[in-house]
């Protein structure tokens, strides 16, 4: 596993709300609400942070057994990257192995959630559509119309 | 990212193709010697639509005939130029691309050049084009065998183009009021948004349409009227006697829903735009009652998004942040639906007096 992904590209729109993010794959049309402990996992993705500077930021912020925090992140990281929400970084130029701001260290530490994701496909089939088929002499297509709601 | 030259190369033939596409309808719209011109009122701007000839008239402007207006423009804000190759005789150039270079929404890749857009909808074998500069659009056809969600939502793709270079933004969104104010009902096909609005058109609340409404973004978000038509499942129609004594058509055995405009029912609750004062997230519940509870801006911006993003060509990250911007504005609510279908207007109407 690398130790720096980045947002995987421009076809990968998001926003961050103040425990939420939402993200949309222009690629294959999935959408994914992140919350809580995901939320802030995806922000510090965002901010070039490292994995293990991810891991520690989740560490100081919740409250949970060492071991199981950093194999959660990782498992979440390696998820994201599955769905080609993020991607590794080779060059870690940019990188930072302090997780820097978004995240503030809270005054009382909440008990550790495994971060997750709701994945949403429901919009798969507007971009699975190939109406298009033969064309005519004009150039243009001459085919019967395939029926669809809209 | 294009290279320079190949960027240039894209946006010459673009323009090129446009205005071979404009030169073919000004030789229709002369052959035909009609001169069948409408003129509208659309987000507070003035829009003009040319016809070739008649054929096209009956089946694209019902839809948007409560934004009919008398008033000309002459510097409009946008032309529309339509027509049919059938009933006119006058073919659209070939295509200056080949079928392997279309995406899934039917747009030519590295066509999207030098503020010329094109889309070609397989279902509807119909062209829009749209010049953002000369604010100029091009809607063809191959004849007027034209699908009911196109006569319901016509020429959505050109003004989806159109509302953003306007900085508006045409969504995927019913919208309702009262009193002059009005709230946005949004989500995917099938949550019950389209349902919801026509309840309270029925129920006589105002209305601005039931499944695309165009968004201003500003100090106060609005929300305007593109359509007065809407489609109408069986089982809708059972449910909303009232509207469906107005139905033009009866579901033909290839179309699973009935075309219905607003305007013959009662014109007066139709409005040209409505102050949005809150997002409703409709939700199918299977319980009784119909209720209102609080709920993020996120979840609003997930109900929004994804269908306004997929459905719409060309819409992409500008499209998302403004929709992200305008869920922050207003209060989100999710509208549990319950099979009570008296309570859904009137939750609606509960929520639209308190807050205007």
């Amino acid at each position: 596993m690398s130790e720096l992904y980045r947002i995987n590209g421009s076809n990968i729109i998001h926003e961050a709300f103040e425990d939420e993010v939402i993200v949309l794959n222009m690629n294959n049309g999935n959408y994914f609400s992140l919350s809580k402990t995901s939320a802030d996992i995806w922000k510090l993705i965002e901010t070039g942070a490292t994995v293990p500077a991810i891991v520690n930021a989740m560490k100081q912020r919740y409250d949970g057994n060492d071991s199981e925090v950093e194999t959660a992140v990782t498992q979440f990281v390696n998820q994201l990257a599955e769905e080609n929400l993020v991607a590794a970084v080779e060059d870690r130029a940019d990188s930072r192995n302090h997780a820097e701001s978004g995240i503030d260290p809270p005054k009382e530490r909440k008990p550790f959630q495994a971060p997750i994701f709701q994945k949403f496909s429901d919009m798969q089939e507007m971009l699975l559509l190939d109406p298009i088929h033969d064309v005519d002499e004009s150039g243009w297509p001459g085919v019967p119309r395939i029926s669809t709601s809209n | 990212m294009v290279a320079p030259a190949l960027a240039i190369d894209s946006a010459v033939r673009a323009k090129t193709f446009f205005e071979d596409a404009y030169r073919a309808f000004l030789k229709a719209e002369k052959d035909n010697g009609a001169q069948c011109k409408r003129l509208y009122r659309i987000a507070d701007r003035s829009v003009q639509m040319r016809f070739a000839n008649s054929t096209l008239l009956p089946l694209l402007s019902p839809a948007f005939e409560h934004l009919a207006t008398t008033s000309s423009d002459p510097t409009p804000a946008l032309t529309m130029c339509l027509w049919d190759s059938l009933s006119t005789g006058v073919s659209m150039p070939p295509p200056a691309w080949s079928w392997d270079d279309y995406d899934v929404l039917g747009q030519v890749r590295g066509f999207e050049s030098g503020g010329v857009h094109l889309v070609y909808q397989g279902c509807s074998n119909a062209l829009s084009i749209f010049d953002e500069e000369r604010a100029l659009a091009i809607y063809w056809a191959k004849d007027n065998q034209l699908p009911y969600y196109e006569r319901s939502a016509p020429l959505r793709a050109i003004f989806t183009w159109w509302a953003a270079s306007q900085d508006y933004l045409l969504v995927h969104s019913a919208a309702v009021g009262k009193g002059g104010v009005g709230v946005l009902l949004t989500g995917k096909g099938g949550v019950g948004k389209s349902t919801t609005s026509l309840l309270c058109l029925q129920a006589g609340l105002e209305f601005l349409g039931d499944n695309n409404v165009i968004l201003r973004n500003g100090s106060s978000p609005t929300a305007y009227s593109l359509y007065n038509a809407a489609t109408l499942h069986p089982e809708q129609i059972r449910r909303m006697p009232m509207l469906a004594q107005t139905i033009q058509n009866s579901p033909p055995p290839d179309s699973p829903k009935a075309v219905f405009f607003a305007k013959e029912l009662n014109p007066g609750q139709l409005k040209l735009s409505l102050p949005i004062k809150a997002i409703l997230v409709p939700r199918i519940t299977g319980k009784t009652e119909t209720r209102l509870a609080p709920c993020s801006p996120a979840s609003s911006l997930a109900a929004l998004a994804p269908s306004t993003i997929f459905s719409s060509p060309g819409a992409g990250r500008s499209a998302f942040k403004f929709m992200a911007k305008y869920v922050r504005q207003v209060p989100n609510y999710i509208l549990e639906l319950g099979t009570d279908l008296q309570q859904i207007p009137q939750t609606v109407t509960r929520l639209l007096s308190k807050i205007s």
